[in-house]
């Protein structure tokens, strides 16, 4: 715990932000270079094959970041501490963007390879059931009616969404599938051209970098919207600033007084 | 040919996702630093860095 608070503290800085943004930067250039232009194209898919350099890292992020959300979530619901909410709520915004991405970028492969756009194959199903929990997660952010009941209520679907993950990754083994099998990440050794696999890590470590920078600059969006809501909420209202009307003397009834 | 165009639309929507959400948080940050130098009275300033 206390190193990941260290970790927090350490960027949170604008240096250190100026520092992975660069670092962004670089690592996504050098993907688009080495993915495009060095690793030769695949022999029976063609040039579309290099999708897989994006779409693979998006899918990866979109498993980390869920994974950061469910660990924010375990470390919110033992602590109580709120910082754990914002990192929870950070990531999930991100994992929520990397998996609509992966989401595109699988039906713009799928298209040529496949010869469709769409499939209700169970790694793209269990992939849009992944979305939509985490769609829900954010939105029901808004509807709870105070801080610690909101963080308290996304931290158990934060628990209880990442059930899906493993889910997600282990669907192409547990049902039949149109969608590959895993390459990388099985037992034994990948079954990947080493180049290619090698395009395949820096895209990966590329994005993640990009994660890194990502969720430091929407930690310190986070802690500016926090404070602005906390200072919202500490402004007296206008009926409570506005000068109370002096009382009115009794007026006798019926309307004019006669002297 | 057709190939091509899958690859410029899958990585150019990669880079205008990555660019469109960087712009939405460094939009909200602006927003909240307003709201905050407005309701506070004090100047804006360019921080909100981890402090």
């Amino acid at each position: 715990m206390k190193v990941l608070d260290r970790l927090l503290v350490t960027v949170g800085t604008r240096r250190a932000q100026r520092v992975l943004g660069w670092l962004t930067l670089l690592g996504l250039a050098a993907t688009a270079v080495f993915a495009l232009a060095v690793v030769p194209a695949d022999a029976e898919q063609g040039d579309v094959q290099r999708l897989m350099y994006v779409h693979v890292p998006a899918a990866w992020l979109a498993f980390l970041s869920f994974g950061v959300v469910f660990l924010a979530s375990v470390a919110y619901l033992r602590t109580g501490r709120i910082r754990w909410d914002r990192v929870a709520v950070a990531s999930a915004e991100i994992g929520v963007l990397f998996c609509v991405l992966t989401l595109i970028l699988g039906s713009l492969w799928g298209r040529p390879v496949w010869g469709t756009w769409w499939t209700w194959d169970p790694r793209l199903t269990t992939t849009v059931v992944l979305l939509l929990i985490y769609v829900g997660y954010l939105s029901l952010r808004n509807v709870a009616d105070s801080p610690s009941r909101r963080a308290h209520w996304s931290a158990v679907v934060g628990v209880v969404g990442f059930v899906d993950v493993p889910i997600v990754h282990m669907s192409v083994v547990w049902w039949r599938s149109l969608h590959q099998e895993a390459t990388v990440i099985r037992p034994g050794t990948p079954t990947m051209d080493p180049s290619m696999l090698a395009a395949l890590l820096l895209g990966t470590v590329a994005f993640s970098v990009a994660y890194g920078y990502l969720m430091a600059v929407r930690l310190r969006v986070g802690r500016l919207e926090d404070h602005a809501a906390s200072t919202v909420m500490s402004r007296p209202s206008p009926r409570a600033r506005a000068p109370r009307p002096a009382p009115a003397s009794p007026q006798p009834v019926g309307g004019e007084r006669h002297a | 040919m057709h190939d091509i165009g899958y690859l410029v639309a899958g990585y150019g929507v990669t880079a205008a996702a990555l660019a469109w959400y960087r712009w939405r948080l460094a939009r909200r940050g602006r927003r909240a630093r307003h709201l905050i130098a407005t309701l506070s009275g004090r100047p804006m300033r360019g921080g909100g860095n981890g402090r």
